[in-house]
């Protein structure tokens, strides 16, 4: 890991523990992890179908923490695959993300879960990529084909991001968030990097943009 | 309850809105092909290397010889390596109009040839580093290796042909 991704690594420690260790002092009589919302991302199950580059699939899960902050896991797995006159390849991956979605406004009820955020995730992925066939158009010297061998490596990144939930019908919420994603090993990423990493993005990019919307069910105590 | 059906909407415009801006694409505009970028240099009476305009100097090069590039009017040339062997032959007439009837130099460039992904659009091209030359001297003087790392930046110059004079 680079000094600089150590330095961001550290920054956002630094945003983080204080949010999450300054409420137990605060909030006290709040009592945790007493409703959860568990959800599967709908935008990419349609993806799936509207192109045939990649297949993801991706869940969250969030609990009440404080009352204006959720700790938020995602997860899932995913294959992609590139295929043109240059270059043949496939790749699956699974991945994580843990963090927290900060919440900007005051319930309005009882059990209001309803809100606007903005959220900070770490995300790991380990991906497995096949053997790639290759060709190199050369009209001078002659065509090079070639096999590059398969491997495994793991991503790591970091996720800010901002959405909204909103309750639509009992237990039932509905979930849109746009996240910007930065790599922060990308040279263990690019050398032949996947089309698509579920739960990140295109591999061939350091930084992404990324959206997701969450079908979720909910359960448990509200406070 | 209509105001929710509303945010509904608003959320499958969203999706639709980032799903045509994220849709990747897979056209490469990145050249597989890597050159060699060069200098002619000349030494003047006082040993001060400088560049020099060739008007009509040529190389031949690739498969049977049959490509060439061309320096009119410029101290600058750029040649392609194979991707194929270590070895490189390249031709050097310092006037295309004498093909016919002159004898070119024979320049053979040494290189350790590494593959370098581009993209998943473009695949992969090939880097080399420049081990060493050896050519004839019939219109060279010599040539250096001035920079051995053949990439993809345009503007570093990797030889430099010193012509006689």
């Amino acid at each position: 890991m680079s000094l600089k991704n150590k330095w961001i690594l550290c920054c956002v420690l630094i945003y983080i523990v204080p949010q999450v260790c300054i409420g137990q002092t605060k909030d006290s009589m709040y009592k945790k992890f007493t409703y959860a919302r568990i959800g599967v991302d709908m935008a990419k199950l349609v993806a799936n179908v509207m192109q045939n580059q990649y297949a993801t699939y991706e869940f969250m899960i969030d609990a009440n923490f404080k009352k204006d902050i959720n700790i938020v896991s995602d997860f899932g797995f995913g294959h992609s695959s590139v295929k043109n006159s240059f270059i043949e390849y496939a790749s699956r991956n699974y991945f994580t993300t843990f963090g927290i979605d900060k919440t900007f406004f005051n319930k309005e009820y009882f059990g209001d879960m309803d809100n606007v955020f903005v959220s900070l995730r770490y995300g790991f992925a380990h991906v497995k990529r096949q053997d790639a066939t290759y060709a190199i158009q050369d009209p001078i010297w002659g065509n090079v084909q070639g096999v590059y061998p398969s491997t495994s490596f793991n991503a790591h990144w970091l996720e800010f991001g901002s959405g909204f939930k909103m309750q639509v019908y009992h237990h039932i919420f509905l979930g849109w968030n746009i996240r910007f994603k930065t790599l922060i090993n990308p040279k263990k990423v690019q050398n032949l990097a996947p089309a698509y990493i579920s739960g990140y993005g295109n591999g061939n990019k350091n930084t992404v943009f990324g959206y997701n919307m969450f079908l979720l069910y909910g359960f448990g105590k509200r406070n | 309850m209509v105001l929710q059906i509303k945010y509904i909407f608003l959320f499958l415009f969203a999706f639709l809105l980032f799903e045509m801006a994220c849709k990747q694409s897979q056209i490469c505009l990145v050249p597989q092909l890597i050159t060699i970028q060069g200098v002619y240099v000349s030494q003047d009476t006082s040993s001060t290397i400088k560049d020099t305009v060739l008007d009509n100097a040529i190389w031949l090069f690739g498969k049977d010889s049959l490509f060439y590039t061309q320096s009119r009017n410029t101290p600058y040339f750029s040649i392609v390596p194979s991707q194929i062997q270590d070895s490189s032959v390249f031709y050097f007439y310092i006037d295309s109009t004498t093909i016919q009837t002159s004898i070119p130099d024979t320049i053979t460039l040494y290189s350790q040839r590494n593959l370098h992904f581009i993209s998943s659009a473009c695949g992969f091209q090939t880097y080399h580093e420049l081990q060493a030359v050896k050519y004839s001297t019939l219109t060279i003087d010599s040539i250096y290796i001035s920079d051995p790392n053949v990439d993809n930046q345009i503007n570093k110059k990797h030889l430099q042909v010193v012509i006689k004079k």
